[in-house]
C-alpha cells in the first residue's frame, strides 16, 4: 500500500490534527478549506473524531501498579537465577573442558593400541607384546641339509613379510619349510602364507 | 493484580529526575536488579495502557505487559541504543499485543477457548460495561463505541493510532516502534481518523 497524502490539503490538516503545524501552513490549509466545502466538512468531522479519541483516552481501568510492578519482578527474579545457574553450568564447564580433553588425549597417547584392522592381525592369545615375532623351531642337530629337515614355525602379529624375513635371516633354518602362522584381523590362520621358502 | 472500579489517566511519563534509561540498561546489563525495577516502575504504566488500548482488557494487557517486561529482560543485552528503551519496550509490547490477540481471535473462532475465557473475552469486548453504566450523561457509551471502532481498525493503523493520538508516543518512536518512516505513521494515523469518522458518523 501506498502510504502516502494524495492532496496537499490532506497532508496539511494532518499536520493540524497532530499538532505539528506552522503559521504559514496553518494559514495556507485555512484558505484552502475555505475554498472548498467538502474539505471544510471533512476537516471539522475529524477534529470531532480527534475530540471523541481524547476523550476515551483518559478511560483506564485503575491498576495496582505497585502490584504489577512486584509480580514483573518476581518473574524477572527467578529468570535471573535460572541465568546465573546457566551462568555457572557453563563456567564450570568452560574451565573444565579443556582439562578433560587434556586428560583423554594424554590418556589415549598413554594407552592407545591400534584397533583391529583388515590389513592389521588381532593379538593372539598367549603373546604379550603386539607386533612381537615370535619364532619356535623344530631344528634339526644341524643346518637343514635337504627340505623338509625340521620346520620353523614363526607367529607374527604385524606382517607376514616380516615374519618371511624374519625365518630367511635364521641361517640354521636354511631350506628348512617354514610354517608362517599369521594372525590376522579375521582371526584365524591365512592357508596361503604357509609355503616352504626357498633357500636363501 | 487488582483491578478498581474507578478510574485514572495514564498520565504522563514521571519525570523523576532519575537516572537517564541508558544508564539503568547499563546497569541491567551488569546484573543490578533494582536497575531493570526502576525501568519497570518507570514504563510500566504507558506499556500497560498502550496494550489495553489494543486488547480491550485490563487484565490480558496486564499479562501481556508482564511477558513484554520479562523478555525485554531477557534480551535487554541486545538493545544496541541503550537510551532507546522505551521505543524498544514499546515495540515488544505492541508484538505480543498483535499476536496475543490474534491467538485470541483463532481460539475464538476455533471454539477452543474454555467458556471462562469466552465470558471474560465478552467482558473485555465490552471493557466499560461497569463504566459506562457507572458514566454520566452517557458518556460511557460513547467510551464503548470508540473503543469497538478503534478495535476494527487494521492493526496497524490502530497501532499507530493509539500509540501518537492515545498514548502520546512522538512520530518519531512512533516510527521505529511499528518499524516504518515518519511519513508512514502520519498517513496510518489520518486514515485511522478517517476510518473512525465514518463508523462513529451517528455519534458525531
Amino acid at each position: 500500500m501506498n502510504e502516502t497524502f494524495n492532496t496537499e490539503w490532506e497532508r496539511l490538516l494532518a499536520d493540524r490534527l497532530d499538532g505539528d503545524i506552522g503559521p504559514e501552513q496553518a494559514a495556507r490549509l485555512q484558505a484552502m478549506l475555505d475554498a472548498d466545502e467538502n474539505a471544510r466538512r471533512e476537516a471539522a468531522d475529524l477534529l470531532r473524531v480527534d475530540l471523541a479519541i481524547r476523550a476515551w483516552a483518559g478511560r483506564l481501568p485503575a491498576t495496582d501498579w505497585s502490584a504489577f510492578r512486584a509480580e514483573v519482578m518476581t518473574r524477572v527474579q527467578a529468570e535471573a537465577a535460572r541465568r546465573r545457574k546457566v551462568f555457572r553450568v557453563r563456567r564450570i564447564i568452560s574451565l573444565t573442558a579443556p582439562l578433560a580433553a587434556a586428560a583423554a588425549l594424554a590418556f589415549a597417547v598413554m594407552y592407545y593400541r591400534p584397533g583391529p584392522r583388515a590389513d592389521r592381525p588381532e593379538p593372539v592369545a598367549g603373546l604379550s607384546k603386539p607386533g612381537a615375532i615370535h619364532v619356535a623351531y623344530n631344528r634339526p642337530a644341524r643346518p637343514a641339509p635337504r627340505a623338509g629337515a625340521g620346520s620353523i614355525r614363526v607367529t607374527f602379529e604385524r606382517s607376514a613379510e616380516l615374519g618371511r624375513k624374519v625365518a630367511q635371516e635364521d641361517e640354521t633354518a636354511r631350506n628348512a619349510p617354514v610354517v608362517a602362522v599369521a594372525s590376522t584381523a579375521r582371526g584365524s590362520i591365512a592357508p596361503d602364507v604357509v609355503r616352504c621358502l626357498p633357500p636363501i | 493484580m487488582s483491578i478498581r472500579a474507578d478510574e485514572e489517566r495514564p498520565g504522563p511519563e514521571p519525570s523523576d529526575g532519575g537516572p537517564p534509561d541508558g544508564e539503568l540498561v547499563a546497569r541491567t546489563v551488569d546484573g543490578d536488579l533494582a536497575a531493570f525495577d526502576e525501568l519497570v516502575n518507570r514504563y510500566q504504566r504507558r506499556a500497560v495502557s498502550a496494550s489495553y488500548r489494543l486488547l480491550g482488557n485490563i487484565h490480558d494487557a496486564a499479562e501481556v505487559c508482564q511477558d513484554a517486561f520479562l523478555r525485554a529482560y531477557q534480551s535487554i543485552g541486545t538493545l544496541k541504543e541503550r537510551d532507546r528503551f522505551g521505543p524498544w519496550l514499546m515495540r515488544i509490547v505492541s508484538n505480543l499485543s498483535l499476536n496475543y490477540r490474534r491467538s485470541r481471535k483463532a481460539a475464538s473462532r476455533a471454539g477452543a477457548l474454555p467458556i471462562d475465557d469466552v465470558l471474560r473475552d465478552d467482558e473485555a469486548s465490552v471493557p466499560s460495561t461497569v463504566e459506562a453504566a457507572l458514566a454520566p450523561g452517557g458518556a460511557g457509551e460513547m467510551a464503548e463505541v470508540v473503543q469497538k471502532a478503534i478495535q476494527e481498525l487494521p492493526d496497524k493503523q490502530r497501532l499507530a493510532l493509539v500509540l501518537f493520538a492515545v498514548e502520546g508516543w512522538p512520530q518519531k518512536d512512533v516510527a521505529e516502534i511499528l518499524g516504518c518512516s515518519l511519513e508512514a505513521v502520519k498517513w496510518n494515523v489520518f486514515q485511522a481518523r478517517r476510518t473512525l469518522k465514518l463508523k462513529l458518523a451517528e455519534y458525531l
